[in-house]
């Protein structure tokens, strides 16, 4: 059987599990506050919004081991970094279809041109440019390279195009239009409950996948 | 002993001046570079006028403005393309012993920029020309265009590097380089609208804060990470 220790380091990875679980669940059966326009699609924050703050977490958490790579020239940092972007972009994908659907029954269309809309495919888009920088590039070492500068630049991009050019504009999004998410929502203690439970849940989720398979290359590597 | 003196500071200011005199050099003796990026404005341009019709006030204000910017955008790629590969082969090793690499990377940045911003005023003076003339604050629109060509040069010098360096054909330029730029041509695009419409400048004070920041980051990259890809 598996030794303590081991079953120690490795308890976040069925935290996560259980965590996604009990979000799903409650997510769907507890009560919700009633707000204007929103009614139960406010049960998307549970999952549309965690999605977001673990593809920002996650491809920090590249842009990081990418810098980190650059300092050191070990490519163990690489194969980190890049598995964490290819989770990233897993995410911002699921979180731009996850809004589309919400969208659709709140606003009544998937796109409606929203600023927020745009901006996160724009920054979806410099990731799949960073995917087809990455296979372009046979040499390993000189694969390193690029794709590290790249997601430096990739990832400064990205947080104009999230934060700071949706806050310009008049925007559908809740929250938006001026400040930060959290305050018009009326996010009472109930829905926290379940909100901070799934960001972590999924962040965890997220690096658990990314560490799978960042092992599974430092291995083929050998 | 030599070689540390040859790249100690005070040096590194007179190989900019050197490094430049040989951008222009270079450009001088192949004036190959010019001509295409200035054919390929004129062709991009004539072919809008034809496709806009002989009546000019078919364009509206805002078309106008988006389809000068992609022109100048793709014209300004055009010719960024062309930054590091038009030195002979073997000649990087070389100038990798004399100098570092922030003052490669500072020379090519100040040469671009004036390549630019010449090319996009040219450019916005044919189009002018062409399509008609709808701007009505004329020295903010330079600005605009001075400004753009600074924040496209920022960026595009860093990714023609990547992409000179990779050894790859010219199209995974513009594809790595179209996405970073956005933020800074919706700015941009925003600035030159308002100089279109003939608005003071004190109104886009915000504009222009926005691309005077994202300039600065831009280039503050570009001097720290142009050494990792210049060193093999």
């Amino acid at each position: 059987m598996y030794k303590i220790s081991f079953m120690l380091k490795n308890a976040w990875k069925p935290l996560s599990l259980i965590l996604i679980l009990y979000t799903i669940w409650a997510g769907m059966i507890w009560e919700t506050p009633r707000l204007p326009i929103l009614n139960e699609t406010i049960r998307n924050l549970y999952f549309h919004v965690p999605m977001w703050f673990g593809m920002i977490i996650i491809l920090l958490v590249a842009c990081i081991y990418s810098i980190m790579y650059l300092n050191t020239k070990n490519i163990k940092y690489d194969i980190y970094s890049n598995q964490m972007t290819n989770v990233g972009i897993l995410f911002g994908i699921l979180g731009l279809v996850t809004g589309m659907i919400w969208a659709k029954y709140t606003w009544g269309e998937m796109w409606s041109g929203d600023a927020k809309q745009k901006g996160s495919a724009w920054g979806l888009f410099i990731y799949f440019v960073y995917l087809i920088l990455r296979y372009s590039v046979s040499d390993p070492t000189d694969r390193a390279k690029f794709s590290s500068v790249y997601n430096i630049l990739a990832y400064l991009a990205l947080v104009p195009l999230l934060f700071i050019f949706p806050r310009m504009q008049d925007s559908l999004h809740p929250g938006n239009g001026g400040n930060p998410g959290f305050n018009s929502y009326d996010l009472d203690s109930r829905m926290r409950m379940i909100f901070y439970p799934a960001v972590i849940g999924w962040t965890l989720l997220g690096v658990w996948l990314a560490t799978l398979r960042a092992r599974l290359d430092l291995v083929r590597e050998k | 002993m030599t070689i540390n003196l040859l790249k100690s500071k005070s040096k590194q200011f007179y190989f900019i001046f050197v490094l430049l005199k040989k951008e222009f050099a270079l450009d001088n003796k192949k004036k190959q570079n010019w001509s295409v990026a200035l054919l390929y404005l004129f062709g991009s341009i004539f072919t809008i006028y034809l496709l806009v019709g002989q009546n000019k006030n078919n364009l509206s204000i805002p078309l106008w403005n988006s389809i000068l910017w992609v022109i100048l955008f793709f014209s300004a790629m055009q010719i960024l393309a062309n930054t590091f590969s038009k030195e002979p082969k073997n000649r990087d090793f070389y100038y990798s012993q004399i100098t570092n690499a922030e003052s490669i990377i500072f020379a090519k940045l100040i040469y671009n920029f004036i390549q630019v911003s010449i090319l996009f005023v040219a450019g916005y003076f044919i189009f002018a020309f062409m399509l008609g003339n709808q701007v009505q604050n004329l020295p903010l629109f330079i600005l605009s265009l001075v400004l753009g060509s600074a924040s496209y040069v920022s960026t595009l010098t860093l990714v023609s590097a990547i992409a000179y360096k990779a050894n790859s054909n010219n199209g995974i330029m513009a594809i790595l380089g179209l996405p970073i730029v956005l933020p800074t041509t919706l700015e941009i695009s925003q600035l030159s609208k308002n100089a279109i419409d003939g608005l003071d400048i004190s109104v886009s004070y915000d504009e222009i804060s926005i691309i005077c920041s994202l300039i600065a980051i831009s280039i503050s990259l570009a001097f720290l990470l142009f050494p990792f890809l210049w060193k093999d």
